[in-house]
């Protein structure tokens, strides 16, 4: 699957860095009042914050190779730790068999030109990865003032490095040199069939190449860069990394902070239509009551005037019927009521005599049962025995409230 | 603004913003409560409301009978000495009655009452006879504080000893 990148990429040749926009293979200055910074693009490292290891490796495991290049960067002293960022990284050259050549490249410090951008850069690739590998060649560039050297095996970059700042044309030839010594000594490049030189065509550097390695010296027009064949680089900076992370927490902590604003806004909502619902349904019953109320007031009235009245126009809670209640509950023979009373119409006491024990226990067990009698309470002590005979004394308490009562 | 400035703001805001919603929530509580109170007193009310439009009809009933047939107040002295006359010689025949008191004139919302209180004497029978021509429902009279007990001297004579009063629908308002 081929990989999307930004239109816009952020560049650095002979004059320093620029913007270039890939579609229309054109340059921007990078400043000026007519140019607005793109929003989004793509980070070309420069080859001096780079470090570019190439070396065989004996083994075709991705896995096993990061974990070797891992350690190879932490002896080297750049540690992945030190931040969220992804400071190194490898792409595989060659596979030989059991062995890989591969390339890695580590970011160990800032940026220099990264800060105060506005754009937000969301890969990070070397510079070089933009243009196509010049067959089994040196290639020499310029990024400011410092010249590069990038060599190549077959089409693909194996090296690239910055010379040192006080390379004059006179001595490249020597530093190329011994680089490629080095490489071919190690096997990582095996064969060189030219120098190309990116930038306007020099007679003295041409001679001086020419003469110190031996081959032959070609200036070219520095390829446009492409996205193309441009490999997967997975390389951000840590401060990049930070940035990323802290804008991801202040989104996250925004979003929660305007979800629970909300949730408190719905859940004040709710509290509100609720009051005002249970508000609406009270008013409702309220006119409803206020409504029959009359009539209500009216009925009730009329029932406790019934019961106010109730002595005089109920026979149930007539004296007499009260006595006919009682009276039918006592035996034919072996008892006799010594006194009948009923104090303001809702006590009833009644006193009497057993002939035996027997006779007066039946008497109260009859007055509690009474369905007659049912709506008053019996309060009946143990009989005492006097003189032979055994006194009963029986006291029924209405249970309702009576007007003498209220 | 200094991050730690920024902090320091947010914590503010969110602690005013936490003391808002308490003291929003117990003011909610607070009126939910006193709503969800009052709710219940006015569903009560309406229940009884209720309950007695069941019975509509038969109150209706009985406020018309009562209308009706309670008798009227007229004045004291009328109603007094209607009572006393009633209970000083006996319809029936072998009940006798002594120690006629008559009680002080009383009034509720619902009734004026007159009342005498008397003791009588004779047979069970006769006495209950007595009695229940005494307080027929149409009659409004009771009989209060009644006690009854046997004679000493003759069992089968019983002494009676109660209020009869009297209840007047009084003046119309």
């Amino acid at each position: 699957m081929t990989r999307s990148y930004p239109e816009w990429v952020y560049l650095v040749n002979e004059s320093g860095r620029h913007w270039h926009h890939l579609a229309e293979d054109s340059k921007q200055p990078s400043s000026g009042a007519e140019f607005r910074v793109p929003t989004r693009a793509v980070f070309g490292i420069r080859t001096n914050d780079l470090i570019s290891i190439p070396q065989w490796i004996s083994s075709k495991d991705s896995e096993i190779i990061s974990e070797v290049i891992s350690m190879e960067t932490e002896r080297l002293g750049i540690r992945e730790s030190d931040g969220p960022g992804k400071t190194s990284d490898w792409k595989e050259i060659e596979l030989n068999g059991s062995r890989t050549l591969i390339q890695s490249v580590s970011i160990p410090w800032a940026f220099s030109d990264l800060s105060e951008q506005e754009t937000q850069f969301t890969d990070f690739v070397p510079q070089y990865s933009f243009y196509a590998a010049p067959d089994k060649a040196v290639v020499l560039w310029q990024e400011d003032t410092d010249w590069v050297a990038g060599y190549t095996r077959g089409k693909k970059w194996a090296h690239v490095q910055t010379l040192a700042k006080s390379s004059s044309p006179e001595t490249l030839a020597t530093e190329l040199q011994l680089t490629l010594l080095e490489l071919s000594a190690r096997g990582i490049i095996d064969q060189v069939n030219r120098i190309v030189v990116w930038t306007p065509y020099d007679g003295a550097l041409h001679e001086d190449l020419q003469n110190g390695m031996g081959l032959d010296v070609a200036f070219e027009d520095r390829p446009l860069p492409s996205t193309k064949n441009l490999p997967n680089w997975a390389l951000e900076p840590h401060s990049i990394s930070e940035s990323r992370i802290a804008v991801s927490k202040q989104k996250k902590g925004t979003l929660l902070a305007v979800t629970g604003v909300l949730i408190l806004a719905l859940l004040v909502l709710a509290a509100i239509a609720h009051l005002w619902l249970l508000a609406q349904s009270n008013d409702q019953l309220r006119q409803k009551i206020s409504k029959n109320r009359q009539t209500a007031d009216r009925i009730e009235s009329t029932v406790d005037r019934w019961h106010a009245l109730g002595p005089a126009i109920s026979p149930v809670r007539s004296p007499l019927d009260l006595f006919h209640q009682v009276s039918i509950l006592l035996p034919e023979k072996g008892f006799r009521l010594t006194s009948f009373e009923i104090q303001n119409n809702r006590i009833i006491i009644i006193r009497g005599e057993g002939a035996t024990m027997a006779n007066a226990l039946k008497i109260k067990g009859a007055l509690e049962n009474a369905p007659g009698l049912g709506e008053y309470l019996w309060e009946i002590p143990p009989p005492t025995t006097k003189g032979g005979l055994t006194n009963i004394v029986a006291t029924g308490t209405y249970r309702f409230a009576t007007n003498e009562t209220e | 603004m200094k991050q730690s400035e920024k902090r320091l703001l947010y914590f503010l805001l969110s602690l005013a913003l936490l003391g808002a919603a308490v003291v929003c929530s117990d003011i909610y509580f607070d009126r939910r409560d006193e709503l969800s109170g009052e709710k219940g007193n006015l569903e009560t009310e309406w229940i009884e409301i209720e309950a007695l439009f069941e019975e509509k009809e038969m109150w209706e009933l009985r406020a018309n009978w009562l209308d009706k047939n309670q008798p009227s107040f007229t004045n004291n002295e009328t109603i007094t000495q209607s009572i006393f006359d009633r209970v000083q010689s006996p319809s029936i025949s072998g009940v006798t009655t002594s120690r006629l008191t008559l009680l002080p004139v009383d009034s509720s919302p619902y009734y004026i009452q007159a009342g005498v209180s008397l003791t009588a004497e004779g047979e069970l029978g006769r006495i209950f006879r007595w009695l229940y021509d005494l307080t027929p429902p149409t009659a409004f009279r009771v009989a209060r504080n009644i006690k009854l007990t046997p004679s000493p001297e003759d069992p089968e004579i019983i002494n009676a000893k109660f209020e009869l009063l009297r209840w007047y629908a009084p003046p119309a308002r």
